[in-house]
C-alpha cells in the first residue's frame, strides 16, 4: 500500500510542478523577436495578424501608442515548449516609457513539452493576461488566468527582470489535477483518479540564477481506484506543503509535508480509515536534476497510532528508479500494527486470529536496495516484551524478545548448506556480504512458554542471517517445568522470505513424556512417552514432516511411527497424516482408559494413509490384531464383545441378552482378535482377519468356552452417520451400553 | 525410380510415425463429478438457507484431544448426508461455505456479487458499496473462493483425479453453483459474459 501510495504523491507532485513550470516558461519567454516565420534555430514564431496599424521595426515610435493585434495561427517554440495554433488579440499601449500588454481571449490549441521523458500535451488552452513592460525592460505580469480544458483555472501574477529576480505567484481554486496528469502513465490500465485541488503556490528567483519555491495543495474529496474498485481511496482529504531552493539546472533541496487525514483507503483486504489513522509524510532531501539523483536526508511515514516508518541518508536514482534505502521503525506499540493489517484482514479465513491476543513493541533497522522491486535487504528486526496469547489459551508466550538478523537478496542463491561427516546438519557461515555490513548474530529469548499442558521454562537461542534464510546453529536445551528436556538445534530455514521456504529443525527429546498434552481426564490413564533420537523435522513449503521414524511408549507396547506430516500449519484446513504400528500394547491398559469394555491381551496393529483435518479423520487403513506369541491371558468382557459387534457387525452375538449374561459371565477367553478397518469416502468397511471353515471372525472363541463374533456381512459398507451413531451408544456418559 | 521408391518410403514411414502417436487420455469421472457436485452444492445451499447470520466459529482444538475424543467418546454428529464424495474435510468445508454462503446471500441478491463460470465467486460491482463494506465483502469472496478452492481439491483427491484436473472440477461445480442460484443472482457465462437467473 505504502509504495502505491508513495507513487501517487510522486505524481501529483511532480505533475504540479511541471504544470507550474510549463505556465512559468510561457510567461517567461512572452516577448520574443518578432520576425518572419523562421526555417529553423529558437526561439521561433510565426505569426499572421491583422490590424489596424502594422508595427515594424523601420517605424518610429510615439510617446503615446495604443494597437490591438487579432494575431491568428500562430505558433511559438523556445526549446521544448511549444504553442501551436494561438489566437488572439493582444493589445498594446505604451505610455510614459511603459508598454501596457493584455493577451485577450487568446487560444492556444497546444501547448506542448518535450523536455521529458514522455512529451506532455494541454490541448485548447485559454489565456486572459495583463500586465506591463518597464522602460527597463522588467515584465509584470498583473495578472494572468489561465483556462486548461477538463483541469480548470489558474491564476498568476508575478514580475521579473531581463536576466534579474523574478517572482510568480500561482494558484487555483480549483484545479483538476488528474487532468494535469493526464499525460502521465497511469499506474496500470483501468484507474481512475479524481483529484480536485487547491494550489497556491510561489516562486521567487533572484539575479544570481537561485530561486525558491514553496507552496500547498489541499485535495479536498480526492479519489483513486484500479478497475475493479478494490484498491481505492474515496473522500481523500490531504494537504502537501513544500518548500524548495536550488540553482538553475542544479541541485534542488527541500522539504515536503504531507498529510492525508480524511477518507478511506482500500488495498486488496486491507482497509484504513484516515480519519481515525491520518497518515502523515515529512521528507527533507535533494534533486540533482543533472544528474538524475535524490538523496533523502530525512523522511519520516506515520500512520497515527498504527506505526511510524523512518528513512535515512538515503539516495538513489530517479530514472529508472533505483536506490539504497536506510529504513527505520523505531520500537512501537505492535498490537495496532497487528490489529489493522493482520487480525482484521485475515480472520475471515483464520478464524483463531479472532480469539489471538499479542502485545510487544517492535522496531527495525533496515537498509534497503530497491531497483526492479526490492533487490536487497538487510539489517535487523527486534521484538521486545513480545507476547502472544492463542485461542484458549492453549498457547501463550511471554517475555519474548526478538533480536532477528536479516538477509534477503532477490532471486539470490540460497546458501550453500554443509552437512559433518556424521551427517549432522551444520550451518554455513554467514557470508561475506553479511560481514561486511555488520550482520552480528540475533537472539531469541522468551521468559515462558506455555504450549497445551506444557511449560518451558526461560531460554536463549542464538541466531544467524543467511542469505535468503535463518539459522539457529546452536543446540539448545529447553527445559519443561516437569523437569523434562529437549534438545532443539541446530535449525536451519532456506528462502524464509519466500512461499517456498525450506528448512530442518533437529530436535532430540529421548524420553519425552507427551502426556501433559492430553485432556487432563486421560492423563491419569494414558502417559505416551515419546523418544527421538538424532530427529530432524523438515519444512517444505507449508509442509512439515519428521524425517526419521521415531517410537512412542503407550499402554506397555511400542508404537513406531514412520510418516508424520503436517500440511498448511497456520490454515484452517491443517491436516495431519501419519502411517504407524504397534506392538505389545497392553489391551487392558488401553480399554480401560474407553468407554470400550475390558479386554486384556496384547496388541499388534497399524495404520496406514492416516489423514486428520477439521477435528475428524479423513483417511485410515487400521489393522487391528491380538498377539498370540505372548504369554499374557487373553480375555474379552461382554460388554467388549457386545460394543465391538455393535462397531462391527451392527448385531450383538447376544441377541439382547447381554445384562443377562453379565450376571454370570463377567470375561470370555478369546483365541484371536484380529480386524481390518478402512475409511475412505466417509464409507466404513470393518473386515475380520481370521478366516476359518470359510467364515469371517473379528474374535475367536477360545479352545473350551468363549464367543466368536462372526463378520456377517463381509461387505456391508457403513456411512459415516452410522459409525457415529454406533460409536455414540457406546461413548454415551462415558460408559457402554450393552443391549 | 529408386530415388522415388526411397523418397515414398520415407514419406510414408513419417506419416507412419505422425499417425502413431500416443494418446494420452487423463482420467476425468465427469459423471461422478457431476454428481458430487449437485449432492455437494446442493447441501450447501440447502443449509446455507437455514444457516444465521453469523455462525459461531467453535474452538479449534490440537491434534492430539480431538483425535483422542474421535476414538474414545462421542465423535462430533453431521446433518444426513449420504454423498458419494465426502470425508471429514468436505463435510467441514461444506459447513464453512455455507454459513459464509448465507453471508454473501445479500450482496448475490443486490447483484453485488456474480457466480463466475470458473467456479468461484466474482465481486462484480464493488463501487456500489462503502469502502469498510467493500473491505468486508472482498474478505469474505477470498474466504470463499479459498474454500471453495480447497474443496475442489478434495473433491479431486477423494475421486483420485489428477491435481491438473481441478480447474475442471470447479468448472463442473459452477455448473451446480448456478443451478442453485436464486432468480435475480449473476452467472457467468462460459465466454465471459453476464446474465442474470
Amino acid at each position: 500500500m505504502g509504495y502505491g501510495l508513495c507513487r501517487l504523491w510522486k505524481r501529483l507532485i511532480l505533475g504540479c510542478l511541471l504544470g507550474a513550470g510549463l505556465l512559468c516558461g510561457v510567461l517567461s519567454h512572452a516577448a520574443p523577436a518578432l520576425g518572419p516565420v523562421p526555417t529553423g534555430g529558437e526561439p521561433a514564431l510565426g505569426i499572421a495578424f491583422r490590424t489596424a496599424r502594422a508595427l515594424g521595426a523601420d517605424h518610429p515610435v510615439p510617446s503615446h501608442l495604443g494597437i490591438r493585434i487579432h494575431v491568428e495561427k500562430a505558433f511559438y517554440k523556445v526549446g521544448p515548449l511549444s504553442l501551436k495554433g494561438l489566437q488572439a488579440v493582444l493589445g498594446l499601449e505604451r505610455k510614459g516609457g511603459v508598454l501596457r500588454f493584455s493577451l485577450q481571449e487568446a487560444k492556444v490549441d497546444e501547448v506542448a513539452w518535450t523536455g521529458g521523458q514522455r512529451p506532455l500535451r494541454l490541448r485548447h488552452v485559454e489565456l486572459n493576461v495583463r500586465g506591463r513592460i518597464e522602460p527597463d525592460g522588467g515584465i509584470q505580469i498583473q495578472e494572468a488566468e489561465v483556462r486548461l480544458p477538463r483541469a480548470g483555472t489558474l491564476w498568476m501574477t508575478g514580475e521579473m527582470a531581463p536576466e534579474g529576480p523574478a517572482r510568480l505567484v500561482l494558484g487555483s481554486q480549483r484545479l483538476r489535477l488528474e487532468s494535469v496528469l493526464a499525460g502521465f502513465p497511469a499506474p496500470a490500465a483501468g484507474w481512475g483518479l479524481e483529484l480536485p485541488a487547491e494550489l497556491r503556490a510561489t516562486w521567487v528567483r533572484d539575479g544570481t540564477g537561485r530561486w525558491r519555491s514553496n507552496g500547498r495543495i489541499r485535495f479536498r474529496k480526492a479519489s483513486f481506484h484500479d478497475a475493479k474498485f478494490l484498491h481505492a481511496g474515496e473522500a481523500l482529504g490531504a494537504q502537501v506543503l513544500w518548500s524548495l531552493k536550488g540553482r538553475e539546472g542544479g541541485l534542488v533541496q527541500g522539504r515536503l509535508e504531507a498529510q492525508a487525514s480524511a477518507g478511506e483507503v482500500l488495498w486488496d483486504r486491507f482497509y484504513v480509515n484516515l480519519s481515525s489513522h491520518p497518515l502523515s509524510i515529512e521528507l527533507k532531501g535533494t534533486v540533482n536534476a543533472r544528474g538524475k539523483r535524490w538523496h533523502v536526508q530525512q523522511a519520516q511515514v506515520e500512520l497515527q497510532e498504527v506505526a511510524s516508518v523512518h528513512l535515512a541518508q538515503s539516495s538513489g536514482a530517479w530514472s529508472p528508479f533505483s536506490g539504497r534505502l536506510h529504513l527505520k521503525i523505531p520500537n512501537q506499540d505492535l498490537g495496532p500494527f497487528l490489529e489493522l493489517f493482520v487480525r482484521e484482514p485475515f480472520q475471515a479465513e483464520l478464524p483463531w486470529l479472532s480469539e489471538a491476543s499479542w502485545a510487544g513493541r517492535l522496531g527495525a533497522d533496515l537498509k534497503l536496495w530497491v531497483g526492479k522491486g526490492l533487490e536487497r535487504a538487510i539489517g535487523r528486526i527486534r521484538l521486545q516484551e513480545g507476547r502472544l496469547r492463542g485461542p484458549g489459551k492453549r498457547v501463550d508466550l511471554s517475555g519474548v524478545h526478538v533480536n532477528l538478523p536479516v538477509w534477503y537478496e532477490q532471486g539470490g542463491p540460497s546458501h550453500r548448506r554443509g552437512r559433518t561427516d556424521a551427517g549432522g546438519l551444520v550451518a554455513s557461515p554467514v557470508g561475506p556480504a553479511a560481514q561486511v555490513h555488520g550482520l552480528a548474530p540475533g537472539l531469541l529469548s522468551w521468559r515462558a512458554f506455555r504450549i497445551s499442558g506444557f511449560e518451558l521454562g526461560p531460554a536463549r537461542l542464538a541466531i544467524k542471517a543467511l542469505r535468503n534464510g535463518i539459522s539457529l546453529p546452536e543446540v539448545t536445551v529447553l527445559r519443561f517445568a516437569n523437569g523434562q528436556a529437549v534438545r532443539l538445534g541446530p535449525v536451519l530455514v532456506e528462502n524464509v522470505w519466500s512461499p517456498r521456504r525450506t528448512g530442518r529443525v533437529k530436535l532430540e527429546a529421548d524420553p519425552w513424556d507427551v502426556s501433559p498434552f492430553l485432556p487432563p481426564s486421560l492423563r491419569a490413564d494414558m502417559r505416551p512417552v515419546v523418544h527421538l533420537k538424532d530427529q530432524e523435522f523438515i519444512l517444505q513449503g507449508e509442509r512439515i514432516r519428521a524425517k526419521n521414524p521415531f517410537t512412542v511408549d503407550l499402554f506397555s507396547g511400542t508404537i513406531r511411527v514412520d510418516r508424520l506430516e503436517l500440511h498448511h500449519l497456520l490454515s484452517p484446513n491443517r491436516e495431519w497424516r501419519l502411517d504407524a504400528s504397534w506392538t505389545d500394547v497392553d489391551l487392558e491398559a488401553l480399554t480401560r482408559a474407553t468407554a470400550f469394555g475390558r479386554i486384556s491381551g496384547k496388541l499388534r496393529g497399524s495404520v496406514t494413509g492416516f489423514r486428520f483435518a477439521y477435528g475428524a479423520p479423513i483417511s485410515f487403513d487400521l489393522i487391528l490384531e491380538s498377539q498370540d506369541d505372548t504369554p499374557d491371558k487373553r480375555e474379552i468382557s461382554v460388554t467388549a464383545i457386545d460394543n465391538l459387534a455393535q462397531v462391527g457387525t451392527s448385531r450383538s452375538p447376544f441377541v439382547g441378552m447381554a445384562s443377562l449374561l453379565k450376571v454370570f459371565f463377567k470375561d470370555f477367553p478369546y483365541k484371536k482378535i484380529g480386524i481390518r478397518c478402512r475409511l475412505e469416502n466417509d464409507y466404513f468397511t470393518v473386515r475380520g482377519l481370521v478366516n476359518e471353515g470359510g467364515r469371517e471372525y473379528l474374535v475367536r472363541r477360545g479352545l473350551l468356552r468363549g464367543v466368536n463374533v462372526i463378520n456377517q456381512n463381509p461387505h456391508n459398507r457403513i456411512s459415516w452417520n452410522d459409525m457415529m451413531a454406533r460409536l455414540s451408544r457406546i461413548g454415551k456418559s462415558g460408559k457402554a451400553r450393552v443391549q | 525410380m529408386t530415388k522415388g521408391l526411397t523418397g515414398k518410403m520415407t514419406m510414408a514411414f513419417l506419416v507412419f510415425l505422425l499417425t502413431s502417436c500416443v494418446t494420452i487420455n487423463i482420467y476425468f469421472p465427469a459423471e461422478e463429478v457431476r454428481k458430487a457436485a449437485e449432492d455437494i452444492v446442493g447441501d450447501i445451499r440447502k443449509e446455507g438457507a437455514s444457516q444465521p447470520q453469523e455462525a459461531p466459529t467453535g474452538t479449534p482444538q490440537s491434534f492430539l484431544p480431538r483425535l483422542w475424543r474421535f476414538c474414545s467418546v462421542v465423535p462430533s454428529a453431521y446433518a444426513a448426508q449420504e454423498v458419494q464424495v465426502s470425508n471429514a474435510a468436505i463435510r467441514q468445508l461444506k459447513n464453512r461455505l455455507s454459513r459464509l454462503d448465507s453471508q454473501a446471500a445479500p450482496y448475490f441478491d443486490k447483484g453485488i456479487l456474480g457466480e463466475g463460470a470458473d467456479g468461484y465467486v466474482v465481486l462484480l460491482h464493488p463501487k456500489s458499496l462503502s469502502m469498510k463494506d467493500r473491505a468486508k465483502v472482498s474478505r469474505l469472496v477470498q474466504s470463499i473462493n479459498a474454500d471453495r478452492k480447497a474443496l475442489y481439491a478434495e473433491v479431486a483427491r477423494a475421486l483420485k483425479v489428477e491435481k491438473s484436473q481441478i480447474p475442471r472440477i470447479a468448472q463442473v461445480f459452477a455448473e451446480q453453483w448456478e443451478k442453485t442460484a436464486r432468480a435475480g443472482w449473476w452467472i457467468q457465462n462460459p465466454n465471459g459474459s453476464w446474465h442474470k437467473k
